[in-house]
């Protein structure tokens, strides 16, 4: 019906339309009852309505060059940047900034402190504060801009591309010393944990780094081959297998146990489900935490582990040389004082209060 | 037994204690930038209210509430919550009706019906001005601090919507009611954009990046609102003077109660009504009694005629005026003061509350009136001795200036006064009178001044019209508190018979009546009437050559009734004015009247409704071209034409400024010719720095980390012509070794003009 150029995605903001309003009745007043002063209200008004249109018509959607926050636990807080560039430029920056409401569009596992900011798009950055919710990898984007002209009579919608990512890890709580110290003889721990000394090539295996692959003998062999480290093969490793009903849980207690064992400077072997990685203390456990990450539903791979995880219908049990403890009590029996330092305290441990995303969450566990 | 009575007093603290958290809401002072906006549209309305105020009287009392207002805003803005304000507002809204109410006479409450009270308001937004309220002031001082309050109030809260609809709604009611200018309009349109933008642009960068697109659309609306008519331009008044056909009534109105003072004006010739009547005499029309510095208001209300009205209580003649229409026509002109009526149109007659008589429908075509008047008698002696002792509703009524009317004017009048030594109203009169006779030209053609009028007419005016004359006595009476008024109607006319007078349009005049105690309104006419003889002749002369319809009727012509001569002086000596002080002045004096004349559509417009047929002038802005005397005041142009012409001139600079076009035009001359050759080395490299210009435009800027050379080589492999090593050799020698010669140095600047030129779109084909 209309052009193409009239780009019908224009529409008034509330306030234009009170404007637009005004402006007939003015109108309508001086054709019943003689002109008055109603032409300084309608001429204004008019020319604020069409410089809007103007101002809004030769916009194109931007492309929207997110500044990532890392991957990390969930229940942890982050800072989201984005700013804006013009579609096909590989820079930010508009040639002509708008101003504009933009509403980041984010997955259910994260959470926007205040997901719409009103903001000049294309001049600087805008700030999101974001919350990990729920473990697992979450999407960002896309963008939504809803543009207005200097008035804010009028506003075009606007999605700007790409989507991008990032990584939730589970939910980490710290775990009592006692505990930790049942599994192991504390005087072994912290030695000769180093990765300088070489021990031999072996095939690439599901779950090894890939920072550990030998390219040069890859290159040679037409496989993967990765280097196997002293540290590796010697001294006690403790091997933690993950499973059960309740993965949400089983993943979150895990992530705890697992990562309080390499700080205490053990390297651990877990078995999962969906695959086993080997970590040491001093390395990046990354690999360990995708795997917890994607942790699904599943048998308990290694039932003779020296920890094993296993999550029932209700709850997720540790199960160390026969002890069984229950992993929600082993989070209470952390008193807020006596809390390591180190370890890296989720939000809700200090406060008391409790978060959404630390309830284990439905993935067939709780029916 | 106590534990009910604890529980109850325990929840009713409870119920203070929510109620006082509604209420308080304590928040640190903040203006933000569309405060400002709102300060502008709050000043619009408020100089609106002022305008009225300054009228009527009660400046004083204006400021006052104003300010008390405003102070209350602001400290409520630090402790009360938003809802709580609202409700303030709202309160002082009804509140401000009930005190406007309470001050309202007993008999005029009486009048306040809905269907009334829902016509009043027709009326007021149809046009009718809010001057025709009953008590003004009161009106003003209870309905002013609401758009005060919330404007503030709310402006300090951030709740800008609010903040702009309270002001914006009285500034637009009195739009409506057309008191508001087009300046003090736009001043608050511009306002509300004004706080929109810098609400849209309060977000991070807002103003830096945007700041210049609002400019340019502010100044977009204020050249386009100067220059542009986008309303429909309806012929049509308020509803309320639409008598003729609606039949509606009003406590506000029954007729034409402003009168608007204009520029220039023109006569029309038509008969408008015969009079036979046992003398001659002015044909009052009608009366008014506000000034407002710009034209003048009747104040109060009708009521229904009811029989025979009190005469002055001077000693008093009868005289009885058969008035026939020659055209529709919407009033009762007679000799002052008519006080009975007979005739159909007399049944819904209305009396103002000034003593006018005004018909409720439109007298037709041949229709006759007969109306009865009592015309004092008074000699000019008992005038003199008569008392200063005012009966006070007169004195509160008539002696009433605008509160910005100069003090010069009653300085200047108070020495008119003393040098004629008057010590008696009468003779003051007659000493203004004089002077004014004396001092001023009479011209049809005159710019209206911008500010008072009698002021302007006094120290700024060499030359007006009856208008200008009998609006400018009222005031310096009024000055020196003798009461007076302005009166509007027709000069006697042409005598077509022993007791027969026909009255064109071009006989409306004005004149001034001035209240003597135990006697009565007395006239006086401070226009000088020869030069508007010889107006009014010459224009009748060409009406009839030209043979313009309704110029005659039965028993009018070039030969005027005989004995003509003699008729003149004795109609000077019968006039009942006993203040006359020209005998042989002919009393058929013509002059032009413009009731409404602000509005160009009523000019020349067919309602005879108002005090004086609309017919009897038109603006000559509106007809510019046709007959005009003394036509060199209108050469220069306005200062409304300047002003917008700067406007437009300084638009269209900030335009250009914000493209950046001055910029490219001064590089396209720059480039295109060279300035005065100096040493051969400056020549290159000036001729140099014009071609990395050149290449600038037409490829790509040279980057800060090129070397002149590597850019010369990629222009070369985007295609730019050869000639470039030229120039550019030439200026690696002047750079580098600094031994250019003049030939080369030409060389190259000659070459460079030759690209240059060669890019030119137009030019570049003339050239080949």
């Amino acid at each position: 019906m209309l052009p193409d150029r009239f780009t019908p995605e224009i529409r008034p903001t509330r306030r234009g339309r009170s404007v637009v309003a005004v402006c007939l009745f003015a109108a309508a007043m001086a054709w019943i009852a003689g002109p008055r002063a109603l032409n300084a209200v309608v001429a204004p008004g008019i020319v604020g309505l069409a410089a809007a249109y103007l101002q809004l018509r030769g916009l194109e959607a931007p492309r929207v060059v997110r500044d990532l926050p890392p991957d990390a636990h969930a229940g942890t807080s982050h800072e989201l940047r984005l700013r804006f560039a013009d579609a096909g430029e590989a820079t930010a920056g508009l040639s002509d900034p708008f101003l504009a409401r933009i509403t980041e569009r984010v997955d259910d596992g994260l959470e926007l402190e205040q997901p719409a900011v009103e903001a000049t798009v294309g001049t600087g950055e805008v700030r999101f504060d974001v919350t990990y919710r729920r473990r697992g990898e979450r999407s960002l984007g896309p963008t939504e801009l809803v543009a207005t002209d200097v008035f804010g009579l009028l506003s075009r919608e606007f999605d700007c591309e790409p989507v991008d990512s990032v990584l939730v890890y589970p939910e980490r709580h710290p775990i009592p010393e006692q505990f930790r110290f049942g599994l192991y003889d504390h005087e072994d721990v912290g030695t000769s944990r180093q990765r300088d000394e070489f021990d031999q090539l072996r095939e690439y295996e599901e779950g090894d780094s890939l920072r550990d692959i030998h390219w040069p003998a890859t290159a040679r062999k037409d496989e993967l081959i990765v280097k196997e480290f002293v540290a590796d093969v010697q001294g006690p490793s403790v091997s933690i297998s993950v499973g059960g009903r309740g993965a949400d849980r089983n993943a979150t207690a895990a992530t705890s146990v697992a990562l309080a064992l390499l700080e205490d400077g053990l390297p651990v072997a877990l078995s999962a489900p969906n695959g086993r990685v080997e970590t040491f203390p001093g390395g990046d456990p990354r690999q360990l935490l995708e795997l917890l990450t994607r942790l699904p539903r599943g048998e308990v791979p290694d039932p003779d582990a020296d920890v094993v995880i296993e999550g029932t219908h209700r709850r997720t049990q540790i199960r160390t040389d026969g002890e069984t403890h229950r992993f929600d009590q082993l989070r209470e029996a952390v008193a807020p004082g006596s809390v390591d330092d180190r370890t890296e305290k989720p939000a809700e441990m200090r406060t008391g209060k409790p978060t959404p995303g630390a309830v284990p969450a439905a993935d067939g566990g709780e029916q | 037994m106590t534990d009910p009575l604890a529980d109850r007093s325990e929840r009713v603290r409870r119920c203070l204690r929510r109620g006082v958290d509604a209420v308080l809401d304590p928040q640190p002072f903040a203006i933000e930038p569309p405060f400002v906006g709102v300060l502008l549209v709050l000043s619009a309305a408020l100089w609106e209210f002022y305008g009225v105020v300054d009228v009527v009287g009660g400046v004083p009392q204006f400021l006052v509430t104003v300010a008390a207002t405003v102070v209350v805003a602001v400290v409520a803005a630090r402790v009360i919550a938003p809802r709580a304000g609202l409700w303030i507002g709202t309160g002082l809204f009804a509140v401000g009706s009930a005190v406007y109410l309470l001050a309202v006479p007993a008999s005029q409450r009486a009048l306040f019906t809905l269907p009334q009270l829902v016509f009043d308001t027709v009326s007021l937004l149809s046009g009718l001005s809010v001057l025709r309220l009953a008590e003004p002031t009161s009106w003003v001082l209870s309905m002013a601090p609401v758009p005060a309050f919330l404007a503030v109030y709310a402006g300090l809260r951030g709740r800008y919507t609010l903040a702009l609809i309270a002001p914006g709604g009285a500034l637009g009611f009195f739009v409506l009611t057309g008191d508001a200018g087009t300046a003090v309009t736009l001043l608050g349109t511009l306002g509300v954009a004004l706080a929109f933008g810098l609400d849209s642009l309060s977000v991070p960068g807002g103003l830096e990046t945007k700041r210049g697109t609002l400019g340019a659309v502010l100044l977009a609306m204020l050249l386009v609102t100067s220059t542009l008519t986008v309303v429909p331009g309806g012929a049509a008044g308020p509803f309320v003077v639409d008598r003729g056909t609606s039949g509606l009534e009003s406590t506000l109105s029954a007729d034409e109660e402003e009168l608007t003072i204009v520029g220039s004006v023109r006569l029309s010739q038509e008969v408008r009504f015969t009079v036979e009547s046992d003398e001659p005499a002015q044909w009052r029309t009608g009366i008014y009694d506000e000034y407002t510095g710009d034209g003048w208001t009747r104040s109060g209300e009708t009521t229904l005629y009811d029989g025979e009205l009190d005469g002055p209580p001077g000693p008093t003649e009868r005289v009885t005026q058969d008035v026939t229409a020659r055209t529709e026509m919407g009033v009762f002109p007679a000799a002052a003061q008519p006080v009975a009526l007979e005739g159909p149109t007399a049944q819904n007659a209305r009396v103002t509350d000034l003593g006018g008589i005004h018909p409720s429908v439109t007298i037709r075509d041949g229709e006759t009136v007969r109306i009865e008047s009592e015309r004092l008698r008074s000699e000019p002696e008992e005038l003199r001795n008569a008392s200063t002792d005012y009966p006070e509703e007169i004195e509160a009524k008539y002696t009433d200036l605008p509160e910005s009317t100069p003090d010069r004017v009653g300085e200047l009048t108070a020495e008119i006064v003393d040098e004629a030594d008057a010590d008696n109203p009468y003779d003051a009169a007659v000493a203004i009178e004089q002077y004014l006779e004396e001092n001023k030209r009479y011209s049809l053609t005159v710019e209206r001044p911008s500010g008072d009028v009698a002021d302007a007419f006094l120290f700024e005016m060499d030359a007006g019209y009856c208008t200008y004359y009998a609006t400018t006595m009222t005031a310096m009476l009024r000055s020196q508190d003798v009461p007076a008024r302005f009166v509007t109607g027709y000069t006697t006319g042409e005598r077509i018979g022993e007791h027969e007078w026909a009255v064109r349009g071009q006989n409306a005049h004005a004149w001034v009546e001035v209240y003597v105690p135990e006697h009565g309104w007395v006239e006086f006419d401070p226009t000088p009437s020869d030069p508007r003889d010889s107006v009014r002749d010459a224009r009748l002369v060409e009406a009839r050559q030209g043979g313009v319809e309704g110029v005659d009727v039965e028993g009018s012509g070039p030969e005027e009734w005989t004995p003509d001569d003699d008729i003149d002086g004795e109609i000077d000596d019968d006039i009942d004015d006993p203040a006359e002080t020209e005998p042989g002045d002919d009393p058929e004096v013509d002059d032009v009247l413009d009731p409404d004349a602000d509005d160009p559509a009523d000019a020349g417009g067919v309602q005879p409704v108002s005090g004086v047929d609309q017919r009897e002038f038109e603006d000559v802005g509106a007809a510019p071209g046709l007959d005009e005397p003394g036509d060199e005041e209108r050469t220069l142009p306005s200062r409304d034409d300047v002003g917008y012409g700067a406007l437009l001139l300084f638009g269209v600079a900030v335009a250009i400024r914000h493209r950046g076009w001055d910029r490219r035009a001064y590089r396209g001359v720059w480039l295109r010719y060279p300035v005065r050759r100096r040493d051969p080395e400056t020549d290159v490299h000036r001729a140099f720095a014009r071609l990395e210009y050149l290449l600038g435009r037409r490829y790509r800027p040279r980057r800060r980390t090129e070397t002149p050379r590597t850019y010369l080589t990629a222009m070369r492999l985007r295609g730019a012509d050869e000639r470039i090593e030229e120039v550019f050799d030439a200026y690696e020698r002047a750079r580098y070794r600094g031994d250019v010669s003049r030939a080369e140095a030409d060389a190259a600047i000659e070459t460079v003009e030759e690209l240059a030129w060669e890019s030119t779109p137009v030019i570049r084909r003339l050239r080949r």
